[in-house]
C-alpha cells in the first residue's frame, strides 16, 4: 500500500510537502516570537545563563 | 530558600578525561599524518597501520575528546540552568566510567582490526549495545534532573542538549542494526546502496548532532558567561534550534553525490545542505554578536579569543559545507583531501577551540584557584590558530590539486596523469605541512594540559559550589500569564519539546530512507551479480579488518575521467550483497571497484607484501603479515548462515561446504602463484584478500567492451559459487548498462 502510494505520487511530492510545512512553521514561529509585548520576556530568557557562579577569588576582587 | 550543592566532581572528572583522550586522540592523528607523509611511520606493525589507526583517531577525537567535553559542559550547565543537582550521582558515575571503558576497549579493538567497517560507527555490535545502554543512563539522568528542576523555563542550551540526546540515540540504533557472527564480528542488516544511505545519514548527523548541536548548546551557555553579556537574540536562538534540527537530518546524501544512490536522494541532500547555511549563519552571528560590547576584552582574555575564533570557524565550516555539497563542486572535491581539511576546520577549529575556551573558563571555577598562567593560555591560542591554518590550507591545496589532476585530459583526449601514483607523490610535501600544523595544534594542547595540571596542583581544599534556590518547584506551565502560555507549554514542558524534536528529526530520515528501501526500481537487480564465494567473503572481511576503505573507494562515478581511469561506472545493483558497503570516502589510493582482473595474482601478492615493489614511491602500508598469518576459516559457516539470514541467496549446502570450497579456491590461486615461483601461500590470509580483489567489479562483463579493455590482462576465472540464481524483479533492467 505505502509502496503503491509512493510510486504513484512521484517521489518529489514528499520532500516538497515537508519543506512547505517547514517554511510555514518557520513563518508562524517568527510571527509568534515577534508578537507585540514579548520583548521583555525574551530579554529575560537571554540572561538566563548569567547566574551567580563566580570563583571566590573573583568575588573578592 | 533552599541550599543545594551541585555535583561538580563529575564535571571535573569529565574535564580531565577530555584532556587525556584529547592528547591521545590527537597524537594518533599526528601519527597518521606522518604515515601519509612517509609510509615508514607504519613501522611494519599491523596494529598501527593506517587503516587500523585511523578509526582509533576519529573515534577518540569525536567520542572521547568531544564526548567527554560535551558531558563536562552539560553536567556543569544543566545543574545551574535547572537549579538542581543531577538526578542521580550513581548514574553520573556509571555514565562516566562506562563511557571511558567503551572507548578504551573499543580503541584497543580497532588496533586489532575489530571493526564494523562503517566510518565513525566502527564499534562492533557488542560495544554498540553497551553504548546504547550508557546513552540511556545519560538520558535518564538528564531528564530526571529536568523533572526535578526549580526553574520553569528551559534555557535554549538545554533544547540543544535534548535534541542531541534524542537524535544520537535514533542514529546509533538505526545505523548499528547488525546480526552477530561472534562476539567481535557482525554484518549490518543493510547492504550496498541502502547501507550507504543509512551510514551517511548517520555519519553526517554524527557531525550534526554530536559535533554541532551539543556544542551550540555549550556556546549559548558559556559564551554569555565569559562575555558577561546576555545572548544577542534569544528569538534568533529559538529559530536557530528548530531550523537546524529540521534541516540537518536531510543532508546526509551529499556524501554520496554521483554514486549509485538514486538521483532524487542526492538532489535532496544537496538542496537541504545549501539551506542549512541559513540557520548555521544565524547561530554564528548570534554567537559572535553576543560578544558585542566585550570586544575590548578580547585583547587580554584568552577565553574570549578561543570563543570568537571558534565561532568564526563554525561560520567558515558551515559555509564550506553547503558549498561542497553542491553537486558540481562535489564532483571535484569529493574523495580528496579537501574534505579532510573541511572536517578539521570544524573539528579542531569550531569544536576544539570552543572546548579549550570552556575548559579555561571552568578550571579556575572547578578548582577554586586562578589559572596558573594567562600567558601560556594566550600562547596556546596562537599556536592552535596557526596550527589550524597550516592544516586547513595545506589540505585545501592538496585536495584541489588531486581533484584537478584526476580529471585532467590532454588535447589528444587521454588522461593527463594516467598513473595515480604521480598525483599521490605530488601532494606529499603538503602532507608534511599538514603534519607540521597538527604538531603545533597538539603542542598547544600539551601546553594547556601543563597549565591545567599546575593550576590543579595549587588548588586549595574546597567544597563544591552551593547555591540558594527557591524551595518549591517552579510554577507549572498553565499558571503562566496567557500571553506566555504557548511558549511556556513548549518550553516549560520538556517532554512535549522532546517529542516534537523527535518528530522534526524523523521527517527527513523517513522521507529519504523509506522509498530507497521500498521501491525496487531504485536498486535495479542485475542477474549476473552473485554472492561472494566463501573465500572471497573471508577476503572481504580482511579488507574490512585492515580498514582499506580508509584509503580506497569502491565507487566509480559516471565521469569521463573515472571511467577512463578505473573502468565502467558502478551500478546500484552491483552492491546488493555488500554487508557492509565499502564505498569509502577518500581516495588516498585509487578506486578499487573495478580492480578485479586488472592485475594478475602475483602482482597483488607483491604489492601487498611491499607496495614499493610494484609501485615505486607508493605510500600504501606494507601488509607483509598477511603473507605470514594463517587464514582462519572457523567462523566461515557462521558467516554464511548470517548472510543467508540477511537474504543473501547462498544455497543451504554452502553453510556446511564453505570451508572445503574456500580451500579449493585458495589452492587454485596458490597454484597460479606457484607457477610464478611463490610457494606455500595456500593457507595464508593474503590468498583470501587476493580472491576478493580479483572478484571486485567483475560480475558485469565490462572489460570486453570497456574503454580499458585492450590494455588489460584476462581476469582469473572466479570459481562458481554454489548459490541459487538471483531472480530479477526487473528483468528488463537487469544488467542495465
Ligand atoms: C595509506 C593509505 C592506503 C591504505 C590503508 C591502503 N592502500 Fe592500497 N593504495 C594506496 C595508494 C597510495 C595506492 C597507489 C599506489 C600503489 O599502487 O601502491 C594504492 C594502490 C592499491 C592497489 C592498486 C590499485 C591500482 O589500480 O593500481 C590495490 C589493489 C590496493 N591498493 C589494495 C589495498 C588493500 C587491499 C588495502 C588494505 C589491506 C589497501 N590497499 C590499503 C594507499 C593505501
Amino acid at each position: 500500500m505505502i509502496r503503491l502510494v509512493m510510486e504513484r505520487s512521484g517521489l518529489t511530492l514528499w520532500p516538497v510537502l515537508s519543506f512547505v510545512i517547514f517554511l510555514v512553521s518557520c513563518a508562524l514561529m517568527l510571527a509568534w516570537l515577534y508578537r507585540p509585548g514579548a520583548a521583555p520576556f525574551y530579554g529575560r530568557l537571554a540572561r538566563m545563563a548569567l547566574g551567580e557562579d563566580r570563583t571566590d577569588a573573583e568575588k573578592e576582587g | 530558600m533552599l541550599r543545594i550543592k551541585y555535583d561538580d566532581k563529575i564535571t571535573r572528572m569529565f574535564l580531565i578525561a577530555c584532556l587525556v583522550w584529547g592528547v591521545l586522540g590527537m597524537s594518533a592523528g599526528l601519527w597518521l599524518a606522518l604515515e601519509l607523509a612517509s609510509w615508514k611511520f607504519n613501522l611494519g606493525l599491523p596494529y598501527i597501520s593506517f587503516g587500523r589507526l585511523r578509526p582509533l583517531h576519529t573515534n577518540a577525537v569525536i567520542f572521547a575528546f568531544g564526548g567527554n567535553a560535551i558531558f563536562c559542559g552539560v553536567y556543569y550547565s544543566t545543574q545551574r540552568l535547572l537549579k538542581a543537582r543531577m538526578f542521580s550521582d550513581v548514574l553520573s558515575r556509571i555514565h562516566f566510567w562506562a563511557w571511558q571503558a567503551i572507548i578504551l576497549v573499543g580503541g584497543i579493538g580497532f588496533l586489532f582490526g575489530i571493526t564494523q567497517g562503517k566510518e565513525y560507527a566502527e564499534l562492533e555490535w557488542s560495544l554498540d549495545l553497551v553504548l546504547a545502554l550508557v546513552w540511556v543512563v545519560f538520558a535518564i539522568n538528564f531528564f530526571g534532573t529536568v523533572a526535578r528542576r526549580r526553574e520553569k523555563h528551559l534555557y535554549v542550551a538545554l533544547w540543544f542538549y535534548i535534541g542531541t540526546i534524542i537524535t544520537i540515540a535514533v542514529l546509533h540504533i538505526v545505523n548499528g542494526l547488525a546480526i552477530p557472527v561472534s562476539l567481535t564480528k557482525s554484518y549490518p542488516v543493510y547492504a550496498g546502496v541502502q547501507d550507504a544511505l543509512v551510514q551517511w545519514w548517520y555519519g553526517h548527523n554524527a557531525v550534526g548532532f554530536f559535533l554541532t548541536t551539543p556544542f551550540l548548546g555549550l556556546m549559548y551557555y558559556f559564551v554569555p558567561k565569559a562575555a558577561e553579556r546576555p545572548v544577542y537574540s534569544y528569538r534568533l536562538s529559538v529559530m536557530h534550534f528548530w531550523a537546524l534540527v529540521f534541516l540537518y537530518i536531510w543532508a546526509g546524501p551529499h556524501h554520496l553525490h554521483y554514486t549509485a544512490l538514486p538521483d532524487w536522494a542526492q538532489d535532496l541532500g544537496m538542496v537541504f545542505s545549501v539551506m542549512l547555511l541559513a540557520p548555521s549563519w544565524g547561530g554564528m552571528l548570534n554567537g559572535l554578536l553576543t560578544l558585542r560590547g566585550a570586544w575590548h576584552k578580547l585583547r587580554t582574555d584568552p577565553i574570549l579569543k578561543f570563543f570568537a575564533a571558534s565561532i568564526t570557524f563554525y561560520g567558515m565550516a558551515t559555509f564550506e559545507g553547503p558549498l561542497m555539497s553542491i553537486k558540481s563542486v562535489n564532483a571535484l572535491s569529493h574523495y580528496t583531501e579537501w574534505t579532510i581539511g573541511h572536517v578539521h576546520s570544524g573539528a579542531i577549529g569550531w569544536v576544539g577551540l570552543l572546548v579549550f575556551g570552556m575548559i579555561y573558563w571552568l578550571v579556575p571555577r572547578m578548582w577554586r584557584t586562578p589559572l596558573h598562567s594567562q600567558a601560556l593560555a594566550n600562547a596556546h591560542f596562537w599556536t592552535a590558530l596557526v596550527g589550524i591554518l597550516f592544516y586547513v590550507v595545506s589540505m585545501w591545496i592538496a585536495g584541489i590539486t588531486q581533484g584537478l589532476m584526476w580529471k585532467e585530459f590532454t588535447n589528444e583526449g587521454v588522461l593527463a596523469y594516467p598513473n595515480f601514483l604521480e598525483i599521490v607523490t605530488k601532494i606529499i610535501p603538503l602532507y608534511w605541512l599538514r603534519a607540521f600544523g597538527g604538531s603545533l595544534y597538539l603542542g598547544g594542547l600539551l601546553v594547556m594540559v601543563y597549565n591545567v595540571a599546575r593550576t590543579i596542583r595549587s588548588a586549595p581544599a574546597f567544597q563544591d559550589e552551593e547555591a540558594m534556590v527557591p524551595e518549591a518547584p517552579a510554577v507549572p506551565a498553565h499558571a503562566a500569564p496567557v500571553a506566555q502560555y504557548w511558549h511556556a507549554v513548549l518550553e516549560g514542558r520538556p517532554f512535549a519539546l522532546a517529542i516534537l524534536t523527535t518528530v522534526v528529526i524523523a521527517i527527513g530520515g523517513i522521507v529519504e530512507m523509506v522509498p530507497t528501501f521500498l521501491i525496487e526500481s531504485n536498486v535495479p537487480t542485475i542477474t549476473a551479480v552473485k554472492p561472494y564465494t566463501p573465500l572471497e567473503l573471508e577476503g572481504r572481511d580482511i579488507y574490512v579488518r585492515e580498514g582499506c576503505y580508509n584509503c580506497h573507494s569502491q565507487m566509480v562515478r559516471p565521469f569521463r575521467d573515472e571511467v577512463a581511469r578505473y573502468g565502467d561506472y558502478s551500478k546500484p545493483g552491483e552492491f546488493v550483497y555488500d554487508h557492509p558497503f565499502q564505498w569509502g570516502s577518500k581516495r588516498t589510493g585509487p578506486d578499487l571497484h573495478r580492480i578485479g582482473g586488472k592485475y594478475n595474482n602475483l602482482w597483488h601478492l607483491r604489492h601487498l607484501d611491499d607496495p614499493r615493489l610494484t609501485s615505486p614511491g607508493s605510500i600504501m602500508p606494507a601488509y607483509r603479515f598477511l603473507l605470514e598469518s594463517k587464514l582462519d576459516l572457523s567462523l566461515t559457516p557462521n558467516k554464511i548462515r548470517v548472510m543467508r539470514q540477511l537474504g543473501v541467496p547462498y544455497a543451504k549446502e554452502v553453510e556446511t561446504e564453505c570451508r572445503t570450497q574456500a580451500q579449493t579456491q585458495a589452492r587454485s590461486i596458490a597454484a597460479d602463484l606457484e607457477k610464478d615461483g611463490v610457494k606455500g601461500m595456500a593457507d595464508k590470509e593474503v590468498i583470501a584478500l587476493i580472491a576478493y580483489l580479483q572478484r571486485l567489479g567483475t560480475d558485469i562483463k565490462w572489460r570486453e567492451t570497456g574503454p580499458a579493455a585492450a590494455s588489460i590482462q584476462a581476469p582469473a576465472p572466479a570459481p562458481a559459487v554454489a548459490a541459487t540464481a538471483t531472480t530479477s524483479t526487473h528483468p528488463s533492467k537487469g544488467a542495465g548498462i
